[in-house]
């Protein structure tokens, strides 16, 4: 289970994003791996096998959401959700399904990154400093420190991109 | 890295970025604010993507931060595999609870004739829908499923084939001595009776959550009683007297028939049935769904065809027509979707003392990992399908058949449900054009005409070009056109028998 288990909540975390539903979504994901495992022919990877297990609950559980949602609230995170799903679909039409290649790919681009960006993107996600002691530190405000976060995380995204398009070509 | 439209927007976006940011953050924006951001995702495409695209980037920073941590995984993952096993346990107890309630399988409820190559739905789990093709050629790639889908698909179609064009030859003359199971003289069904409530008004429901709903038909507001009620637009949350809790979205028309039972005509909707409430029924117009403790939706197209899916727990869905057995135990974890196809309008013409039968009746159940079960009823007699092109393929063509020539179709279809129990092998190939084609099993020979004439007009090819000789275990039949490869195969078929 350790083995896949990164896979599958990676792949969760991906289309989902972080939350209590990830680790129910996971849970469930080897709750049926175990029942199924029996009927696994062996045509394909166990990984390929697990990580399709995830695909279909992932995908259950945003259908689930946005049918719960539709009557009971009408917030951004409905509609955020909505996205989500319509996203989670369109790319079920592609070959993304490894969720380890974005991982990887992320390592690449975070290591093109420039110093600076670095060093924010370090102190943001990895040394868990909020951005308000980054703003502090470096004497701005917690908003532009934010905006700064996300014009990176925009360029990695492309970078991400552009990556994956030349392993496709 | 270089500028692109993505940048630009996040330049002339930035007073929306900024909120989006103060949201992602876990602050509380004020209203207009919030109404703001939500307009501006709704209509703003590409400042959707970038506020998608940030949200994966923060995920996957986060993840990689999580999966670098490995000493404090540890613990994690022990806690992890304990909740998993913990949780298998409790599942097994609840299966095994489901199982000795004895409650019939839908194999077992199904079927009158009982069907060799049916042993029980297969234990794979689905995958996302629009996997499913994809899953269906990775799995032929496995040597066992690919001869037990070749095998049924040989026996399926072989039978159905011949005793089509069989049946059309002997026209009407076939029709005489006819078994107890043939359409002469069999009674009209009626249709099912429906419940009338005996008290008028009472109130059955109220609606307890309005999405913007226009909802006609309530003699007091928030109050359903058995009225007729048109959902024009929006949805709304019902809570049934009996204990269910409904969500219908519009357009839909429903009617509630008693506390537990709803009538719904068209449109969707979505139950959450409690333990109390069990036994909740949803009627449409050719399916009813049974709850048996769980959440399931239903749709119902503005073609009449009825979809139900259960999302948690277990639901019977079956058939109106009751002489069809089409009934279907679905649960979460495995077939967990059946479609239950619009039938046919009956004419009601007679060909002299013979009744014409009533139209086809097909349903057809989906679930994990590529399962696929199909039914089609007719004329008494029941044929399921595992294999969904042949599902398909037998429904549009019985239904076409039904709609031209209903008592020959029922006659045709008897032979083929009696065909399709023998076994057949063929071994063939088509010189079409001086092209060999090799021809594994009679599906690949039907389907190819088929789909050779469907695309006739696309392709350029015309009935005349189609010729060539077609080999069938070791007998040849030249052809020159459609009918001539139609004819050969029949030909060759009965000669092989």
């Amino acid at each position: 289970m350790r083995r896949y288990q990164r896979d599958v909540r990676l792949f969760v975390c991906r289309n989902l994003g972080y939350g209590p539903a990830v680790d129910d979504i996971a849970q469930d994901v080897f709750i049926e791996v175990y029942r199924c495992l029996p009927t696994f022919q062996g045509s394909g990877s166990l990984r390929g096998w697990i990580l399709g297990i995830a695909r279909h609950r992932v995908g259950t559980w945003l259908r689930n959401e946005v049918r719960n949602r539709r009557v009971a609230a009408a917030d951004l995170e409905s509609d955020l959700i909505q996205y989500r799903l319509a996203r989670f679909e369109a790319e079920a039409d592609s070959d993304s399904l490894d969720p380890d290649d974005d991982l990887i790919a992320l390592r690449i681009c975070l290591a093109q990154l420039e110093s600076e960006h670095r060093q924010l993107i370090d102190s943001f996600y990895f040394q868990h400093k909020t951005a308000e002691s980054i703003a502090a530190d470096e004497g701005k405000n917690a908003g532009s420190v934010r905006m700064a976060l996300l014009r990176i995380r925009n360029g990695l995204g492309k970078c991400i991109r552009q990556l994956r398009r030349g392993e496709k070509s | 890295m270089a500028s692109d439209s993505n940048d630009q927007v996040v330049d002339k976006e930035s007073t929306l970025l900024n909120l989006w940011i103060r949201f992602s953050a876990g602050e509380s924006l004020v209203p207009s604010d919030l109404a703001h951001l939500r307009h501006a995702l709704a209509v703003n495409p590409q400042f959707r993507a970038i506020v998608l695209q940030d949200e994966r980037m923060d995920q996957l920073l986060r993840f990689m931060d999580e999966s670098s941590a490995s000493v404090e995984r540890e613990s994690d993952d022990e806690s992890f595999t304990a909740a998993v096993l913990r949780r298998c346990t409790e599942s097994s107890s609840t299966e095994d609870a489901r199982q000795s309630t004895n409650l019939p399988s839908a194999v077992d409820l199904v079927f009158r004739n009982p069907d060799p190559s049916s042993s029980g739905f297969p234990r794979h789990r689905k995958n996302h829908r629009s996997n499913r093709r994809s899953l269906l050629m990775r799995s032929l790639s496995n040597p066992a499923v690919a001869l037990a889908v070749v095998t049924l698909t040989i026996v399926v179609s072989a039978g159905w084939w011949f005793a089509l064009h069989q049946s059309s030859q002997q026209g009407q003359a076939s029709n005489q001595g006819q078994d107890d199971r043939g359409p002469v003289n069999q009674p009209p069904r009626q249709p099912p009776e429906q419940k009338s409530p005996e008290k008028q008004n009472v109130q059955y429901a109220r609606v307890i959550q309005s999405g913007e709903a226009v909802l006609t038909g309530a003699q007091e507001p928030g109050s359903i009683t058995n009225e007729q009620m048109v959902l024009e637009q929006g949805s709304v949350r019902l809570e049934c007297s009996g204990g269910a809790v409904v969500d219908i979205f519009g357009p839909a028309q429903f009617q509630m028939l008693s506390p537990g039972e709803l009538k719904l005509d068209a449109g969707e909707l979505s139950a959450n049935v409690p333990s109390p409430a069990k036994g909740f029924r949803v009627r449409t117009p050719n399916a009813v769904v049974v709850d048996l403790g769980t959440v399931f939706d239903v749709a119902v197209s503005p073609e009449g065809m009825t979809e139900a899916e259960v999302r948690q727990g277990t639901i019977s869905a079956e058939s109106h027509e009751q002489e069809s057995l089409q009934k279907w135990q679905l649960t979460a974890d495995e077939l967990n979707q059946v479609t239950f196809f619009a039938s046919l309008p009956v004419s009601g013409v007679n060909s002299g003392n013979a009744v014409q039968p009533r139209s086809p009746i097909s349903s057809a159940a989906r679930g994990f990992g590529n399962q696929f079960s199909g039914l089609i009823s007719f004329n008494s007699r029941t044929v399921k399908f595992s294999d969904e092109p042949m599902f398909e393929a037998t429904r549009i063509r019985i239904n076409a058949r039904f709609a031209e020539a209903p008592l020959e179709a029922a006659e045709e279809w008897s032979h083929f449900v009696e065909l399709q129990t023998s076994d057949s092998p063929v071994n063939g190939e088509v010189t079409l054009n001086g092209i060999r084609i090799e021809l594994r099993n009679l599906s690949e020979a039907v389907l190819f005409s088929d789909r050779l004439f469907n695309n006739e007009q696309k392709s350029g090819m015309t009935t005349d070009s189609f010729r060539g000789i077609l080999s069938i275990n070791g007998q040849e039949r030249q052809f020159e056109n459609r009918d001539q490869y139609d004819a050969a195969i029949r030909e060759l078929l009965r000669t092989g028998e």
